[in-house]
Order: structure tokens, then C-alpha cells, then sequence
């Protein structure tokens, strides 16, 4: 059995790790709700470019409009997918459930190893893809913890030169959904080619049909004309997407921080109670044994 | 004077940066600044970097702000500017424009490739508007 030494050094080490884990949840509980905010903040500007898609959509059939990037060029057979995964682990199975979604998202779109090139969004998808031996085009590990404009504008740059360059059939993203904080799903989406059904739709949920139909009254001037716009606007609606789904990523990620370290701190508190219990026992038997030896001398002395 | 009023509103992709009524703005637009007041035509357009310039009633001065590029929307009334990037004159923080410059002006010294250069050189002209707004906006204020 151990000595009471070794069980008191091991309840204060338990008793340290609860500390910290309690400090990380409470640290991943504050930047969960952050990223959420952010994430609602950002629906106006979606909403202002739905609002302007739409107008425009009034003037110009958008189907007609030759914009590179709203069609394929003649295929290549090449697709990109971005993967977004974390920088940081500690986050219980957020990041092997996406990669493990990630084959199978490949494997239903019947994309091969070969065709395929990857932009990875934090370490553990770049890890990932090289080991995996993926070609890895671009890997952005210094995000910070909740992400910024800029670095959703860095990486729409890059997916819609790639594509509009015609490098490209499709650009895909591979993300965790933030559901709730107690689950996070794992999902794909497509971004270019860009449709038109889906340009027309965009933002369709957030804004109230009698507010759009006031908008789309009477007369609009375009300066300098509508697909000079549609086309400066384009890649500002997928720049937005792409950022909501960076923040929704980063929600996910601290939301399953914060469960991963409530569970650790629960634990911690467990084995402070079953080393204690020991440590009592041990104590017990130490002082149980004493009495014993002295009755013992005592009986002997006493007797003889 | 009529007693319409715009109602002006800037988001940028981080968040919805001002909303208020105005009587005036002036914008940057890809074709020049124009000035827009309250009964102008429904207008969809391009916009330029640059300063913008609004009152709201009852003042006597403008207020000013940065846009980096966007779309503006005019419609009954309500305008809508939908910006990259876009900042407050009064948000303006001197000391860090100024150490942003020194830094990009280092760069800039230095060889690079032409990527990063463009990068470099696009940040480099964004601290220097962002500073001589922030002197003009001083000197109108004080």
C-alpha cells in the first residue's frame, strides 16, 4: 500500500489539474459566446448584400450574366476543399470527427487523392493532410482564437483566384457546425461554383419578405451598371459566408473545449474523493496498527 | 427645408459600424465623390477608398469616416453602405497607425516577393489615409 506521503502528493496534483481545467472552461465558455456574437453581428452586413443581390436581380437576369465565377470553366478535373479544424486540442473528438467526416465527404462526391488540393484552416488539419498525404496548398495556422475579417478575406482570395483562373471545377469547405453547445456536427458545404438559385436565396431567411418587397419598389439607377456591381459584390457575399462559417467553426471549437475541460474538472473531482477515501483508510490502518503494538508491548510487559 | 431625413447605415463583415439620421452625405464612388441629400434617386454603385463625410441635423460640422471600398445602396430614403473595412475618425488610433507605418515601411526596404510586396504596400497606403484623416479630423475638432 501506498505511504500517506504519496497519496497527499497525488490528491494535491488532482486538485491543481481540477484549478486549471475549471480556469479553461471558464476562459472557452467567454470566447464561445464571443464568437457567437460576432457571428449575429455580422448578419447585417449579409443581410445589406442580400438586400443589394436582390436589387439587382430586378434589373439584371442573373443567369445571363457571364461572371467567371458563377460558372465552371471547362473541366480540369482539379477540386478544392478547405478543411477547419483547430489550432489547439484539448477538445475532446471535434477534430477526428471532422476528419473522419471528411473521407467519407469525399468518398460521396467521388473525389480521388489525386485530384484533390486542400487549404487547411488551424495546425491539426495541416498535420492531418500531410499525413494523410494530401497535397496541402495552403496552410493558415495563425488565426486567432476568434477569427477576424481579414483572414476570411485572406482565404476567399485565394479560393476565388484559384477558381476564377479556372484551376479549379469546384471549391468545397469542410467545417464543424456549431448545433448547440453540447453538439457540434460536422459538415460540408459548396461555395464555387457559385449558383445562381443559391445567389437569388441568399439570405432569403434573415430578412422579412415585406421589408425586401419596399426595396425592390420603383426605379433603381446603376452606376456604373448592374454587373459591374454584381460582380464587385460577388465575392464580398463569399467572403461573408465563408467568415460566418469561420466563426461558427470557432464556436464549435471553444463550445467543445469548454464541455472537454467540465468533464476533466468533474474527474479531477472524483479522484480527489477516491485518494481521499484512500488516503483515510491508509491513515486508519497506520494508527489501527499502532494501537495495536502498544497494547500489545503493554499486555507483554505487564503479564510477564 | 424638408423635414426628410437619410437614413444612413455602415456594416462592414465585423460589424454594423454606425446607423443614424443624416441630411447629408458625401461618398466616395469609383466615378468621384458625390453628395447625396435627402429625395435622391434610387442609386445602386461602386465604391472607392476614401473619406465620407456626413451631418447630422443639427450640427454644424461633418463627421468623417474611412471607407476601403464597398457598395452603396440608396433606396427611399434609406442608404446603405456595405464596406470591406471602414473606420471612424475618432477611432483612429495615431500611435498604432503611425507604428504600422514605420513597419510597413521597413518592409518595404526590404527585397520581397511580389505577393507579400502588393500586401505590404496595400497596408502601407490604408495607415496613411488612416493618418491624415486622423490629423484633419484634429484640427477641425480642436
Amino acid at each position: 500500500m501506498a505511504s500517506t506521503r504519496e497519496i497527499k502528493k497525488r490528491i494535491k496534483a488532482a486538485g491543481n489539474i481540477g484549478k486549471i481545467t475549471k480556469a479553461m472552461e471558464m476562459v472557452s465558455a467567454a470566447k464561445m459566446r464571443k464568437a457567437q456574437e460576432k457571428a449575429l453581428r455580422s448578419r447585417n452586413y449579409a443581410k445589406a448584400l442580400s438586400i443589394i443581390l436582390s436589387q439587382i436581380s430586378t434589373a439584371v437576369n442573373i443567369d445571363d450574366v457571364a461572371l467567371p465565377i458563377l460558372r465552371q470553366q471547362k473541366k480540369i478535373g482539379k477540386d478544392l476543399v478547405i478543411v477547419v479544424s483547430t489550432n489547439r486540442g484539448l477538445c475532446g473528438a471535434l477534430n477526428s470527427n471532422l476528419f473522419r467526416y471528411l473521407e467519407s465527404f469525399l468518398d460521396e462526391r467521388g473525389l480521388k487523392k489525386e485530384q484533390l488540393e486542400f487549404i487547411g484552416i488551424g495546425k491539426l488539419a495541416g498535420h492531418y493532410l500531410v499525413n494523410r498525404g494530401y497535397k496541402l496548398v495552403a496552410s493558415f495556422t495563425d488565426f486567432h482564437d476568434i477569427p477576424l475579417a481579414d483572414e476570411a478575406l485572406a482565404v476567399s482570395r485565394l479560393m476565388i483566384d484559384g477558381f476564377t483562373k479556372g484551376e479549379y471545377d469546384t471549391v468545397s469547405l469542410v467545417y464543424s457546425q456549431f448545433i448547440n453547445t453540447l453538439t457540434q456536427k460536422p459538415i460540408g458545404v459548396d461555395f464555387l461554383p457559385l449558383s445562381t438559385k443559391e445567389l437569388e436565396s441568399w439570405g432569403k431567411e434573415i430578412i422579412a419578405t415585406e421589408d425586401l418587397e419596399s426595396f425592390l419598389k420603383g426605379f433603381i439607377l446603376f452606376e456604373p451598371d448592374p454587373t459591374t456591381i454584381l460582380e464587385e459584390i460577388i465575392p464580398y457575399a463569399l467572403e461573408v459566408k465563408l467568415y460566418q462559417n469561420l466563426l461558427e467553426a470557432a464556436a464549435s471549437e471553444h463550445s467543445a473545449r469548454m464541455v472537454a475541460m467540465r468533464n476533466a474538472y468533474d474527474n479531477s473531482k472524483e479522484v480527489r474523493h477516491e485518494l481521499k477515501l484512500e488516503y483515510n483508510k491508509v491513515r486508519q490502518a497506520k494508527v489501527t496498527n499502532e494501537i495495536a503494538d502498544i497494547v500489545t508491548a503493554t499486555l507483554s510487559v505487564t503479564q510477564s | 427645408m424638408s423635414k426628410q431625413l437619410i437614413h444612413l447605415q455602415v456594416v462592414t463583415p465585423e460589424e454594423t459600424l454606425l446607423e443614424t439620421k443624416v441630411i447629408e452625405v458625401s461618398v466616395p464612388t469609383v466615378d468621384g465623390e458625390i453628395t447625396l441629400l435627402p429625395g435622391h434617386i434610387n442609386l445602386i454603385t461602386e465604391l472607392a477608398e476614401g473619406e465620407l463625410r456626413y451631418r447630422v441635423p443639427g450640427s454644424q460640422e461633418d463627421e468623417y469616416l474611412l471607407i476601403f471600398g464597398g457598395v452603396l445602396s440608396f433606396h427611399r430614403e434609406q442608404l446603405m453602405i456595405v464596406a470591406k473595412s471602414a473606420v471612424r475618425a475618432q477611432d483612429i488610433d495615431v500611435a498604432r497607425a503611425e507604428a504600422a507605418k514605420k513597419e510597413a515601411e521597413e518592409m518595404l526596404s526590404k527585397k520581397l516577393e511580389n505577393v507579400q510586396f502588393a500586401q505590404v504596400k496595400a497596408s502601407l497606403r490604408r495607415v496613411m489615409m488612416e493618418l491624415e484623416l486622423a490629423k484633419k479630423y484634429r484640427k477641425i475638432k480642436h
